[in-house]
């Protein structure tokens, strides 16, 4: 599988430095380009599978490259990195033809997730299915099966665990978690996330007696939680 | 207008009334004693007739009574108790003295004075044209009767005759009373129309400023209104009201673009700082450092939310918070946060009754977070033991929710500040809880936004209950996009 080719259009030098390496340690392929009418030109060369346009550019801003890509005719997958009057510009961004849009601050890990979520919808129900470990997790069927015994989950149960299936291996914060699976400012009390977790971790016991290994879902010590990679 | 003062069209008529009123009373005053001059000269003229007459052919005795009826005819008195006459005899003719005259009053002390010329007519027993036999006039006062006297002097006699001017007068009053009658209506009438003609004449470039402010809100306070067509003192007024609508523009425009330019000043070093910290965590072998790491994290994401909150607020403060509408269904989203809730198993009681298929035109993201908001309230601040409870139905005009819940008393200070920006009522007391205090504020500009609306109902005081009302179709205040 070859890695995915990114075109990140960003002029902020510090912002573009550290998605480049955070979008390459997660296996991405990233073309950098810090100007508009630079970006433009290497988005409209094509060959990549989708492209980061930030909005305040030098040059063109990321606005009008993505209307002018979509007048030639060009059809990339483009997500939309947001700073600037973030709602105004999601709702022009959504209508000139943006498949998504992330708001700055953002996590990387975050755009990553997002980026493959894009690129999963596009490509049709190809990689619907899930397998990490002895789980398997269906998106289109929204539904999770361990051992072959089908695990009865709720929306955010479902959510969370595909959130951390995805980024298998990787440590995610619960603000992280809860940001991608709850959304914005949802925060009642900072255990949500401890409790979601622990009902998602007996429903899986229940079927798969944590042996030696231990549970799928690890907890990191003041970090947070990571999915084990399959050995 | 206030109920204290009447209206401008009521006072303009009866400052009009007054006027037309003080103007009526002056001619009439006028008038009056003009033609009460004229009436006097006339009979001061047919005093001197009858005076010259008993002078010169005076009346027999037994006559005097009908004599006096012919006088009172000529100097047309309505009754011959109002005459006097007197005839002194120096020529050995006849002394005559007719009716009651006042005994204290000395004839030849009265001031007299000549009778205007032309008031004595041609003499026609002398056959002499220009004999001017003197007629003298004066005025005494008897009692309450005013009297009006001529003495003609002929040769060997003199002719006194007296009036009572009472009847002259009646005469005028009840003529200036007819006149009055008649007059006074049709002023008032006029008056009254005219009044409200120019009233509504006065009112209408007012009336048309009024209709053009209302107009103006903080969402345009761009506009200006027009002051080409109107009359020049008005056009002072629509200047001095444009400017201030100016400054008014400005002061709010750099207030909203503060906090937008604030929180955009800050989402690129927070960007670069998140990012940062997330790398540098996947990079950090310690867990020591991981877990500090992660605090920090922590922070950013604070600090993040709170600049979003108030970019959110000063678009919406500035009109210009963009909606992206979709089908949502508040039930369902509804339904999640609860189960949300219940499945932290608080020592709360949290009750529901959600109306199924509840269906708006309305931005998820923005929706979801007033939800959040008021939910994420709700479970903070309810006490152990209380009580959560969330009703939610379709109304003629849209959708109503209700969220009421147990929590510490609340005075009505911290009721009317409930809304208030960076305000937290349980600052003192509560420092565990987490929250900035923006939540609420931006919780109801989003209703808002939406056409509809976020209320604190009046309720126990230790109970909150928060009111959402939004409407079903998105035949709302369209967002203005910049």
């Amino acid at each position: 599988m070859h890695a995915l080719k990114v075109l990140l259009v960003e002029d902020e030098a510090r912002i573009a430095d550290f998605v480049r390496a955070g979008l390459a340690e997660r296996g991405f392929d990233v073309e950098t380009c810090s100007d508009g009418d630079t970006g433009y030109e290497r988005a409209a060369a094509g060959g990549h599978d989708v492209i980061l346009l930030d909005i305040m550019l030098p040059g063109r801003d990321g606005l009008a490259i993505l209307k002018e890509l979509r007048a030639a005719g060009i059809g990339t997958p483009v997500i939309l990195l947001t700073a600037r009057n973030e709602l105004g510009d999601r709702v022009t961004g959504l209508n000139l033809g943006a498949d998504d849009y992330v708001a700055k601050p953002f996590y990387v890990e975050e755009l990553a997730a997002r980026i493959n979520a894009l690129l999963r919808r596009l490509s049709g129900d190809r990689h619907s299915q899930l397998h990490v470990g002895t789980l398997v997790l269906d998106r289109l069927e929204r539904q999770v099966t361990c051992r072959g015994q089908a695990i009865e989950l709720t929306t955010r149960e479902f959510n969370l665990l595909e959130y951390l299936m995805r980024s298998a291996g990787g440590v995610l914060t619960r603000k992280q978690i809860l940001e991608h699976v709850w959304g914005y400012d949802f925060d009642p009390s900072t255990n949500l996330v401890d409790v979601c977790i622990q009902r998602i971790r007996r429903k899986i016991e229940f079927i798969d007696p944590a042996g030696d290994a231990g549970s799928p879902i690890e907890s990191v010590r003041g970090v947070g939680y990571r999915f084990r990679q399959a050995p | 207008m206030s109920k204290a003062s009447p209206s401008f069209r009521l006072r303009m008529f009866l400052v009009t009334a007054l006027i037309v009123a003080a103007v009526l009373a002056s001619v009439a005053v006028v008038s009056g004693s003009t033609f009460f001059a004229y009436e006097l000269r006339g009979l001061d003229s047919r005093l001197c007739a009858e005076g010259r007459r008993i002078a010169q052919r005076p009346p027999q005795v037994g006559e005097q009574e009908r004599f006096a009826r012919d006088v009172a005819g000529k100097l047309r008195l309505p009754s011959i108790d109002q005459l006097l006459f007197a005839r002194e005899a120096g020529d050995g003719g006849p002394a005559v003295r007719y009716g009651r005259w006042p005994t204290d009053i000395a004839l030849e002390r009265l001031a007299w004075s000549d009778a205007p010329a032309g008031s004595l007519p041609p003499d026609p027993a002398s056959g002499n044209g220009d004999a001017q036999q003197g007629c003298r006039i004066a005025s005494f006062d008897s009692g309450a009767a005013e009297w009006r006297v001529a003495r003609v002097a002929v040769p060997g006699a003199n002719g006194i005759v007296a009036a009572d001017l009472g009847a002259m007068r009646a005469e005028l009053w009840r003529a200036l009373q007819r006149i009055a009658s008649i007059a006074a209506p049709i002023a008032l009438l006029l008056t009254g129309i005219g009044a409200w003609i120019l009233s509504g004449l006065a009112l209408r470039p007012v009336n048309r400023l009024r209709d053009a402010m209302k107009s103006v809100d903080e969402r345009a306070l761009d506009q200006r209104l027009p002051a080409e067509r109107e009359d020049r003192e008005f056009r002072d007024l629509i200047a001095s009201y444009n400017d201030m609508l100016q400054r008014l523009e400005a002061s709010f425009n750099q207030a909203s673009r503060f906090s937008a330019d604030a929180a955009h000043e800050l989402k690129t070093p927070l960007t670069i700082l998140r990012g940062q910290i997330e790398q540098a965590i996947r990079r950090a072998e310690d867990s020591e450092l991981q877990a500090r790491l992660v605090e920090m994290l922590d922070e950013v994401g604070r600090l993040a939310s709170i600049s979003r909150k108030l970019l959110l607020l000063s678009q919406a403060d500035a009109g210009r918070l963009a909606l992206l509408r979709t089908p949502v269904d508040l039930s369902a989203m509804l339904n999640d946060r609860l189960s949300d809730a219940r499945m932290l198993e608080l020592d709360v009681d949290i009750a529901a009754d959600i109306q199924d298929g509840l269906r708006l035109q309305a931005d998820e993201q923005l929706l979801g977070q007033v939800l959040n908001n008021v939910l994420g309230n709700a479970i903070r601040y309810t006490p152990a033991g209380g009580r959560i409870e969330v009703r939610a139905r379709s109304m003629p005009a849209g959708v109503e929710v209700l969220f009421s819940n147990t929590s510490q008393r609340l005075s009505q200070e911290e009721r009317s500040r409930f809304f208030e920006r960076f305000y937290r009522a349980d600052a003192a007391r509560n420092r565990r809880v987490d929250g900035h205090g923006l939540g609420l504020s931006l919780s109801r500009v989003i209703a808002r936004a939406h056409g509809g609306d976020l209320t604190l109902e009046p309720s126990e005081e230790s109970e909150i209950v928060l009111r959402l009302t939004l409407p079903s179709s998105a035949a709302v205040t369209a967002p203005l996009m910049t």
